[in-house]
């Protein structure tokens, strides 16, 4: 009996013992947790509902829940069911606030696919912000995670930017009162924006992304640089899921860039171009966000042996721009093959030529005469149209003549070859030829065999008389969106 | 009417698919004719005269064709509908409660049941299992009944499980193949019967044709009603008799 209470005894001492050991190890645990910054509160935004249901309502069923409720989204998706299909990737989220791939997933699942179903752009552009606010919602469950912020910028930029109807979902995310919606915090400036164009947007939550991705915030591994040395022997091709290191750097860059491009032509369905101060100001930004790019140190791929040590190579791309100092001795042959090669995959060379040459006065005027050019000729001003592209074409050869590589790359010689062809045109209205010293006359026969339509121009897609009254564009209406747009002579 | 846009072509950029709809009464011969854009995935609303339907006789044809040159339209049967007015959401919504209350009342009956001789927490468990073997299970449940699962019964299953074999290709026959096809085939019937003892719930929810916007109608309500009683009543009946056959203390 005694034995018996003995050892209750001793149980008992060693519970509290237990007890009293869990307290210094719980607040040790703490401490570390908040140290090397982990726990859910320094992952992301907490949101109790989820939390709740994770913890109390399903415990060890939530994996077998989020499966089932992954496969009622597709089984949505495959009945067209939209509204079920948000509502179900909703509930995944709040089960699986911090698996970044569902976020990923599912907000290019709603602006891209769902959306793309949709008839009017109207709806289109719903879904799309739709998807955009789910993915920015990750961003705020994982502040940590530069990745969903650059899809985040991605959706700003390539699906508002680059759809077949990009020039009316401009428009559309324009006259969108949603503030929030349109806000980032400017890199430069540290201040919270709003803004009107979807370039912008994508330039910022696109800078943040590499702002976060500095500050030590890692990316996912798939296809970075990183990533690419570690499995250098294994398997050369990777299935690359994400944008590389360099890639992800350079967008800032492209953002920027086009919306200084968007600026000069009808990108926005009835917003008349901007030319001037504010269009050289911009390209001037353009190029200072591409040196940066091309100033960042990335790592060579490659070690090689210095001195009896395998190192990296330090690459700025921005050197194979810089004839004194790539020809010169202070490269090693290592860094010039990298910065060669990275340059040309990225284009950089026409990239930075492109936004000096219309950055200029020039530039920017160049521009104008094209723009006033071919207005006067879709609304059937000939000898309008045929002053402004002469002037303009004149102009702008005398500009490029110090940008070799911008003016001779495939993309200028398309868009330049356009406006001779225009020219061209006009002129045969008015019984007249092409004279032989025109400037660019070479690249008419290109253009004349390209029967392409530029999307991102409304005054090309929908003619020169869109509503300008400055209302969201109807396209359920009669007449469509182009407001009863005028006929395009003669087609381009 | 609903309808779904296929373009061959982007057509003009922000134009939308125009249809033309005509409205032909046969015996009299009056038509109507309207013209107007499509919005996919909406209901698209065309009002038409009461007058068309005089001398009907109950008959009367409809005819929608895309105007639109280089696009289709797509449509099924229950795409189009009458509606001489709109019902009473308000009943409706009733209807849908009646639903989740039939369900509640089977669960509730299942519970008891379980609850006149296991412990709390394996009657809660049971309880659970009934209810998600009935309404998300379900349909895998009528595929076991028919025995049109992909992969076979469980034994057959079992060895695909153990060799990890695929569920589309045919098991070599071997010894050990053939004899797990047999028990499933011994035991499939069996089994059959019993996923009948799984009350449908999903049959018994009717909150989707609520949200969908349509009428449920009496009939479907009676037929629940009388479905949910015969899932209950057996329960609760077996549960009486276990509950009165066992010793209460007093």
């Amino acid at each position: 009996m005694r034995s018996n209470q003995n050892k209750k005894i001793i149980y008992g001492l060693i519970i509290v013992l237990f007890f009293g050991a869990m307290f210094p190890y719980g607040a040790w645990l703490t401490e570390e947790k908040k140290r090397r910054d982990l726990g859910e509160a320094a992952i992301g935004q907490i949101d109790t509902g989820s939390f709740m249901m994770k913890l109390f309502l399903l415990g060890g069923f939530r994996g077998i829940v989020a499966n089932y409720l992954w496969l009622c989204a597709e089984e949505n998706k495959r009945d067209h069911d939209w509204d079920r299909l948000k509502s179900n990737v909703d509930l995944i989220t709040k089960l699986q606030p911090h698996f970044l791939s569902i976020w990923t997933f599912q907000g290019w699942n709603l602006a891209y696919n769902v959306a793309v179903e949709w008839d009017a752009p109207e709806d289109k552009y719903d879904w799309i912000k739709q998807g955009i606010k789910f993915v920015q919602r990750g961003v705020d469950n994982n502040r940590r995670s530069p990745d969903l912020i650059w899809d985040t910028a991605w959706f700003y930029y390539h699906k508002l930017g680059f759809s077949d109807e990009s020039i009316i979902l401009r428009r559309l995310f324009r006259d969108d009162e949603d503030e929030d919606f349109k806000r980032y915090r400017d890199p430069e400036t540290d201040y919270s924006v709003v803004k009107h164009d979807n370039f912008q947007l994508g330039y910022g939550w696109f800078s943040r992304a590499i702002a976060l991705a500095d500050s030590g915030a890692s990316r996912l591994n798939e296809g970075t640089t990183e990533n690419i040395q570690q499995i250098k022997y294994v398997d050369p091709t990777p299935q690359r899921k994400r944008a590389d290191d360099i890639t992800f750097r350079s967008m800032p860059a492209h953002a920027q860039t086009h919306y200084a491009a968007a600026l000069e032509k009808m990108s926005t369905l009835g917003i008349e171009a901007t030319f001037g101060e504010v269009a050289r100001n911009e390209w001037a930004r353009a190029l200072h966000e591409w040196v940066k790019f091309g100033q960042y140190k990335f790592e060579s791929p490659n070690e090689i042996n210095r001195n009896g040590k395998l190192v990296r190579d330090v690459i700025q791309i921005d050197d194979r721009t810089n004839p004194d100092k790539f020809n010169s001795n202070q490269m090693t042959k290592n860094q010039k093959y990298w910065a060669d090669r990275w340059a040309d995959q990225m284009n950089y060379r026409y990239w930075k030529e492109r936004c000096q040459a219309e950055m200029t006065k020039k530039g920017t005027q160049a521009r104008q005469l094209f723009y006033e050019g071919t207005k006067a000729y879709k609304t059937g001003d000939f000898a309008q149209a045929a002053a402004k592209f002469k002037e303009g074409l004149l102009t702008w050869k005398d500009n490029l003549k110090d940008f070799q590589v911008f003016r001779d790359d495939d993309m200028n010689r398309k868009d330049t070859g356009l406006i001779v062809k225009r020219y061209e045109r006009v002129l045969q209205q008015q019984g007249e030829k092409l004279p032989d010293d025109l400037p660019f006359k070479e690249l008419l026969a290109a253009a004349k065999a390209d029967t392409t339509v530029d999307p991102f121009d409304a005054m090309e897609m929908l003619g020169v008389n869109p509503d300008t009254s400055g209302k969201t564009p109807t396209p359920g209406a009669a007449g469509g969106g182009a407001g009863g747009a005028a006929p395009t002579p003669g087609g381009r | 009417m609903t309808f779904n846009v296929y373009r061959t072509t982007k057509g003009k950029i922000g134009e939308p698919v125009l249809a033309e709809m005509q409205v032909t009464n046969p015996r009299t011969g009056a038509d109507y004719v309207n013209i107007f854009p499509i919005k996919e995935y909406y209901t698209n609303r065309q009002l038409i005269k009461p007058e068309i339907l005089a001398g009907s006789l109950g008959d009367l044809k409809i005819e929608v064709r895309c105007i639109s040159a280089t696009q289709y339209l797509g449509m099924s049967e229950s795409d189009l509908y009458l509606l001489s007015s709109s019902g009473n959401f308000g009943v409706n919504y009733m209807k849908g409660l009646l639903g989740i209350w039939l369900q509640a009342m089977v669960l509730t009956a299942i519970g008891v049941f379980a609850g006149t001789f296991l412990s709390w927490p394996v009657a809660l468990l049971t309880t659970i299992a009934f209810f998600f073997a009935g309404q998300l299970a379900y349909g895998f449940l009528v595929d076991f009944t028919r025995q049109t699962v992909l992969g076979g019964g469980p034994f057959e299953s079992l060895i695909r499980l153990l060799t990890h074999d695929n569920q589309m290709s045919e098991l070599a026959p071997t010894a050990g193949a053939v004899i797990a096809k047999t028990l499933d085939s011994l035991l499939m019937p069996v089994m059959s019967m019993l996923v009948y003892i799984v009350p449908n719930f999903q049959a018994l929810d009717v909150s989707n044709t609520v949200a969908d916007g349509f009428a449920v109608g009496w009939s479907r309500i009676l037929s629940n009603t009388l479905l949910a009683l015969a899932y209950a009543l057996p329960f609760s009946i077996v549960g009486y008799f276990i509950l009165k056959n066992r010793e209460v203390a007093a």
